[in-house]
């Protein structure tokens, strides 16, 4: 782009495997904004698990008077 | 919290202050702006064809803001002079664009003033820029088995043709066409364009 001796088609193809990544990039958050949309419908709605405690990360002894 | 006044006052202030940059100061710096005299404002059909640019999201990938020779070799691409404030007096609003996927298209009237380059180009990009990546726009045209009275039809490479038929250009793409041969800021600035 900013060599004038070069054509500007070559700039062109110098972007196509970046623009095929933000492709890949825009799938992946796409697909984000659907699982996040669903998770929120299932917490709205209660369709989860009821949980008292952290489903994640839950330290060892902390179980056992669960 | 230690005090509501204290952060929506210093909120408010932030809001200030930004406008006061962002708004203000430019609206002082460019509201007596006069358009350059070899400018014209856009017919209507142009004005149409102009909302057809920004319906099919032509700013996605085409900038309309030649760069300065120090900045970039836009003239050298034959892209035009840089673009000053006074080249936009008519585009409300602008059509700056941010990314160069294509080239920009502030002087393409000047450098692609055919109507039938610009319409064959629309319906394939590849007939004409080998290698092109811009999307084709074949919505935007109609295959015949005849042309009537009053169509415009599009001449085309015979590889890149229809096989029986011929290719009649909708009103959209007419527009669009007459807005991007308007497009053509490579008139000398005076000294009263270039503003302060």
């Amino acid at each position: 782009m900013l060599d004038a001796a070069r054509p500007f088609m070559d700039s062109v193809k110098a972007t196509i495997p970046w623009l095929e990544a933000r492709s890949v990039g825009g799938a992946l958050m796409t697909a984000g904004h659907l699982v996040f949309a669903a998770h929120f419908i299932a917490m709205v709605s209660v369709l989860g698990p009821e949980r008292s405690r952290p489903a994640l990360f839950r330290v060892a002894t902390e179980m056992h008077h669960a | 919290m230690r005090s509501e006044t204290r952060l929506f006052g210093g909120a408010l202030a932030m809001i200030a202050a930004a406008t006061a940059v962002l708004v203000v100061l430019p609206y002082f710096q460019l509201h007596d702006v006069k358009p350059p005299a070899a400018l014209h404002p856009y017919t209507s059909a142009q004005l149409r064809g102009r909302q057809q640019y920004i319906r099919q999201g032509c700013i996605y990938c085409h900038s309309q803001q030649p760069r300065d020779r120090a900045q970039a070799p836009d003239a050298a691409r034959g892209w035009g002079r840089a673009s000053v404030a006074a080249d936009y007096f008519y585009d409300s609003p602008h059509l700056l664009g941010t990314m160069r996927t294509g080239p920009d298209l502030f002087n393409i009237g000047a450098r692609q003033p055919s109507l039938d380059w610009n319409l064959g180009h629309l319906y394939q990009p590849r007939a004409f820029v080998p290698g092109s990546i811009m999307p084709s726009f074949p919505y935007l045209f109609e295959v015949k088995p005849k042309a009537e009275p009053g169509d415009r039809v599009v001449t085309l490479p015979p590889s890149f043709a229809p096989a029986h038929g011929v290719v009649v250009a909708r009103p959209a793409a007419l527009d669009l066409v007459s807005y991007l041969v308007s497009l053509d800021h490579t008139y000398p600035l005076a000294a009263a364009d270039t503003g302060p």
